[in-house]
């Protein structure tokens, strides 16, 4: 018994060992459930599709049209690139000289007493008188007596000058007892007969005058007058005689001008005439310009010995007040004066010179001369301001005039089309009535044509002309300045080779040619603001009404579906795909697994769907359902979950394999509902 | 002498066979020489007049059941696959994975009087019960795809299980002249953490539809209670503090007793853990309203919001499945049902040392309802020496044979162990179940067959009444 249980015990603890029938280790722990899994279920329309896409729109019936606008399509063509004032212009050699200038007036007096004059008379006579002296007799009459020479005292605003014209003045006062007539005097500068004075009558205790001009002669201030004849009836009672009762002389000038000499100046203008200026221009013809911007540059020197001023006066032009526009120059005497004067929004009219009525305007040029302050001051005709003159920096904010013709070249601006969903498509479809209008927006006042075509070039390289006939560009008349007017010129299938073109699918629309600048001539006025812009746009209108054959749309999908093939294994795929299609296209799918590197590694293709059925005029009456099984083999299998992206393509056709139209709606529907069957190897110890 | 060593060797080497497997197997069954059979029975009266059992070592009881699976899948002359879905065919809703662990870590037992006898002590216990849906398994073996049409339940998968100190005190009285003995053990808990389903409703249905190929239908609905399970983990101190602290406070209830019919028959009942935990501190509610979700695939919706990654549109797909399951998370309190156990025995004791018993017993662990019927053999070898073997029988069981042995009597060592037969066949052993311990007895009685101390069946694990 005791061996037994020996036994008994020894056989237990050796099979409880036994325990490497049990691997736990390399034990293939594989599972491989067929799982089923609902994954798309998509029921969308048309309207849904392209709500998130811009270019797309619909009409009132809901129809889709593929909606491009873009309001820039080439850079904004600018005013001020159409029109080149000269940078500078004008008067490079101005001259001004003094010529005669006015001095001021001489004004001196002297008198002369009886017994001064009398000594000159007879003897005879004046002794009489001289007996009378200091009573009250009847004084006697006299005839033709001379009355001798008298000094005038020197005036100290005049030395010397070499009058050009002038006049002497000489005023006699008879402070006498009796009425003096036919006096006859003689002024003398220096002991030369300047002229004669004759006063036929000077009362007793009035006054008389008299005036000699004064030409080309040169004087000094050394003056004298000669009594040579004087004659008086006497006095009928008796009157109170006093010898030393006077005749007061008062010897004036008026207007005395010299060309040299020394004098004190007056206040006066000395230059005065006027210029045409010519804006240095070829073709354009300028009749008004405001200036935005712009001035009067100078370069003078003087060498007047008393500050000159040089003011000029722009004829038939004003200034930003609305007044005619002046410009003054301060010269100093001796000096030199250098600077600009802003005309900023000044006003030139142009067209005021019957000869030329353009591109020219009239300047007066008015030199005035201050006066001394009372000094004396050395003056010559030949003293001048000099120097230059010049116009620059012109700008301007509106003009008006004929501008000329010119060419504008676009050539070698492109148009890239953004649409994202034509990326996405290759070869060509049909559009039943596509529309390309060129939007303008133009403020510019001047007569635009179009002289260019546009070239599409698709994805692949393909290039359609559109052939695009010139056309006006709309733009403000004379009445319209500051405004700016829209306009658009319609390209359809009648006008241009439009279906062609967009059945091309351009990616990039290329400008070949230009726009030309008053293409007839001068016919009327053109005008510009400095603002002024002519906007090119681009609007595509393009009514999803089409015919597509073999159209292909192709997207990729970035599936990252990271499946651990260590543990996680599909062996087989079955997509169930059912598709309600209520859209009017066919569609065969090709799916491509690309790996990391971007290279296929496989590819399953299937018809998709099927088109709806559409009416005569195109549209979707009725939708079509496909049930769809796909099974994928196990290479299949294993590159759609081994795949980094999924190439999507399609090949969509219009009804009847792309012979008939469809026209697209918002209301057009697909539904999709996707389901993914698979057999799919789980190893749960990864052995 | 001679029987002594054959008997010890036969137990030495089931004892080591089993360490080499690292899977001790014991019977823990009607043992009347071992006082800690009190704490299944209290209506057994120990014969010592004093029994302490060493603090630490008093009783260490550890019990896992795996009805669910079993090992023969790992076979190497078998195909896994092929086992594995033949068990997955076989599995049903009422397979069960249990495990217990039980660890008295003070005993004091004390006769008063010949009539009175009362005991104390403090013990740790760890329960839990799982069940394994069917048709979630066959759903990971063979996919939904082999289902279509067919509603797949998920919902019994179900799992429960807490932990917690209890500090209890029993109280013997002998009736009759001796021929009837009750007792009654009241036991005061200290929750330290719990896990607790509720699923109300978790299910997949697959099905062909128009015009979508196939729709699936998921509906959820349920709670998760939890305690005792920090977010930011446990320290010792915690643990020990939660052992204490009555914070999560809990009272069971044993009831048993012993009636010697005649003085070869009798007849033994007991009631253990009626009582229930209530949880209320540290507690999470993971709350699934009852609802259905229809999944038919991604909708525009999802892709109008995707970036263009389809993948990222499949990963929002299922995102998106998730969020209308993702459960609130409340505070609210709940309870735990203490694992109810009735023990009825019949012996007959045909020969001095020699008793024949038959146990029923019944256990409702968490809803999963355990019935065993055992034969048994009890044999009182020598005074400090007795031995028991066990056939139980089960629902779907009828292979647990187990052994066991107290040697010592003034220092008793015990040793039990269930599911023997799965020690030579451990591709298809699911279940282990042993207890130790160690008591000093003192002024004890040898129990003679005219006086037989009859021991509870001690929780054999058997598949529940599907």
């Amino acid at each position: 018994m005791r061996n037994i249980y020996a036994l008994v015990c020894l056989a237990m603890l050796l099979y409880s060992c036994n325990s490497d029938q049990l691997d736990f280790e390399n034990a293939n722990i594989v599972l491989e459930p067929t799982l089923i899994a609902p994954i798309v279920n998509l029921e969308l329309n048309l309207g849904d599709m392209v709500g998130e896409i811009d270019e797309i729109d619909s009409d009132s019936a809901g129809n889709l049209l593929v909606f491009y606008r873009d309001l820039s399509a080439i850079p904004p063509l600018k005013a001020i690139d159409l029109l080149d004032l000269p940078g500078s212009f004008g008067i490079p050699n101005a001259f001004f000289p003094l010529g005669s200038v006015e001095v001021e007036p001489i004004d001196v007096v002297e008198t002369t007493a009886i017994s001064e004059i009398g000594v000159n008379w007879e003897s005879a006579l004046y002794a009489q008188v001289v007996a009378l002296d200091g009573t009250s007799a009847v004084f006697p009459a006299f005839t033709n007596e001379i009355g001798g020479t008298h000094s005038i005292q020197a005036p100290a605003n005049f030395i010397s000058g070499n009058v050009t014209t002038g006049f002497f003045q000489l005023e006699l006062l008879n402070q006498w007892p009796i009425d003096l007539q036919n006096v006859d005097v003689t002024l003398k500068e220096n002991g030369v007969s300047l002229g004669s004075f004759s006063f036929a009558s000077v009362p007793a205790q009035m006054s008389s005058s008299s005036l000699i001009p004064i030409n080309n002669l040169s004087i000094g201030n050394n003056f004298s007058i000669e009594v040579t004849a004087m004659s008086s009836s006497g006095s009928i009672a008796a009157v109170p005689v006093d010898l030393a009762d006077q005749l007061v002389w008062n010897l004036r000038t008026t207007a005395l001008s010299i060309s040299s000499g020394n004098a004190v100046l007056s206040d006066q203008l000395v230059f005065n005439s006027s210029s045409v200026v010519d804006i240095a221009l070829t073709e354009e013809e300028i009749t008004l310009l405001e200036l935005l911007d712009g001035e009067l540059s100078y370069d003078l020197s003087s060498d007047i010995p008393q500050a000159t001023i040089l003011r000029l006066t722009f004829l038939e032009s004003l200034d930003s007040n609305g007044d005619t526009l002046v410009v003054d120059i301060n010269i100093p005497k001796n000096g030199i004066a250098q600077g600009s004067s802003n005309l900023s929004s000044s006003i030139f009219r142009l067209d005021q010179i019957s000869a030329q009525p353009y591109n020219q305007f009239t300047i007066q040029f008015e030199l005035l001369v201050s006066n001394s302050d009372g000094l004396l001051e050395p003056i010559a005709s030949t003293q001048n301001v000099s120097g230059s003159l010049s116009f620059d920096g012109f700008e301007f904010d509106y003009v008006e005039g004929f501008f000329g013709t010119s060419i504008e070249d676009l050539t070698g601006n492109d148009l890239e089309l953004d649409l994202e969903f034509l990326d996405r498509l290759t070869g060509e479809f049909y559009l039943e009535d596509p529309i390309i209008k060129l939007l303008t927006d133009n403020s510019l006042g001047i007569p635009i044509r179009t002289n260019f075509d546009l070239i599409g070039t698709s994805r692949e390289g393909d290039m359609v002309p559109l052939n695009l006939q010139p056309s006006d560009i709309g733009y403000p008349n004379i009445g319209q300045v500051g405004l700016s007017i829209q306009d658009q010129i319609l390209i359809d299938r009648n006008t241009s080779n439009i279906i062609n073109f967009l059945g091309n699918i351009p990616e990039v629309m290329s400008f070949d040619g230009s726009i030309d600048i008053n293409p007839d001539g001068n016919v009327g006025t053109n005008f510009l603001t400095n603002n002024g812009r002519l906007f090119l746009g681009v609007e595509i209108d393009m009514g999803l009404n089409l015919r597509v054959d073999d159209l292909g749309f192709t997207d990729t999908l970035n599936l990252g579906l990271e499946v651990d093939n260590d543990q996680l294994n599909p062996k087989t795929v079955i997509l169930h795909a059912n598709v309600d299609n209520g859209f009017g296209l066919d569609a065969d799918i090709k799916l491509i697994m690309l790996n990391a590197s971007g290279q296929a590694m496989d590819s399953v293709a299937f018809n998709f769907m099927q088109a709806g059925i559409t009416d005569a005029d195109g549209f979707v009456i009725e939708s079509t359902f496909v049930e769809n099984r796909i099974e994928l083999n196990e290479a299949q299998t294993e590159s759609l979950f081994n795949t980094e992206s999924l190439v999507l393509s399609a090949e969509l056709n219009s009804p009847q394999d792309g012979a008939e139209n469809y026209v697209m709606n918002v209301q057009d529907f697909l539904k999709i509902y996707l389901a993914v069957e698979s057999k799919v190897q789980i190893n749960l110890n990864g052995n | 002498m001679k029987r002594i060593s054959t008997s010890s060797l036969l137990l030495l080497s089931m004892f080591f066979s089993l360490v080499a497997f690292a899977q001790p197997n014991q019977t823990p069954t009607n043992f009347y020489s071992v006082p800690q059979s009190t704490l299944l029975n209290p209506g057994l009266r120990p014969d010592a007049k004093l029994t302490i059992g060493i603090p630490g070592l008093t009783s260490i009881h550890s019990h896992v059941s795996n009805q669910i699976f079993d090992l023969s899948m790992f076979d190497k002359d078998k195909d896994f696959q092929t086992e594995f879905e033949g068990q997955v065919d076989e599995l049903t809703e009422s397979n069960f994975l249990q495990s217990n662990v039980d660890y008295d870590l003070l005993f004091v037992g004390i006769a008063l009087s010949p009539q009175s006898y009362i005991s104390f002590g403090a013990s740790y216990r760890a329960t839990a019960v799982a069940t394994l849906a069917p048709d979630l398994m066959k759903f990971l073996v063979y996919g939904n795809g082999s289902y279509v049409g067919e509603t797949l339940d998920w919902s019994p998968t179900q799992g429960t299980g807490h932990h917690y100190a209890f500090y209890h005190v029993g109280y013997n009285h002998t009736l009759l002249d001796g021929a009837l003995s009750v007792g009654a053990r009241v036991k005061l808990i200290s929750g330290m953490g719990s896990l607790q389903t509720d699923i109300d409703q978790l299910s997949v249905l697959t099905q062909t539809s128009f015009p979508e190929p196939y729709t699936v239908s998921l509906s959820a609905g349920g709670r998760i209670n939890t305690a005792g399970i920090p977010r930011d983990g446990l320290t010792a101190g915690d643990v020990i503090r939660d052992g204490y602290d009555f914070q999560n406070f809990g009272v069971g209830f044993d009831f048993g007793f012993r009636y010697q019919v005649s003085d070869k028959w009798s007849v033994t009942g007991s009631v253990n853990d009626l009582g229930s935990i209530n949880w209320k501190e540290g507690t999470e509610n993971y709350v699934v309203e009852n609802q259905t979700i229809e999944i038919s695939g991604i909708t525009y919706e999802l892709f109008s919001d995707d970036s263009g990654d389809f993948g990222d549109a499949v990963s929002s797909y299922f995102d998106s499945i998730g969020e209308l399951l993702d459960p609130d998370t409340l505070f609210d309190s709940f309870s735990t049902p203490l694992n109810r156990k009735i023990n009825i025995g019949v012996q007959w004791r045909f020969h001095e040392k020699h008793e024949l018993g038959v146990q029923f017993y019944n256990e409702d662990a968490f809803g999963v309802n355990i019935n065993a019927l055992g034969i048994s053999w009890y044999g009182d070898l020598a005074d400090w020496f007795q031995i028991k073997a066990q056939y139980t029988a089960y629902n779907s069981g009828f292979d647990n044979f187990g052994a066991g042995f107290a040697l010592g009597r003034a220092f008793q060592w015990h040793f039990m162990a269930d599911y023997l037969h799965g020690i030579p066949n451990i591709a298809t052993w699911n279940e282990f179940n042993f207890r130790t311990g160690f008591s000093i007895n003192l002024n004890g009685n040898k129990q003679t067959a005219s006086v037989p101390t009859e021991s509870p069946i001690e929780a054999p694990v058997q598949e529940s009444t599907p």
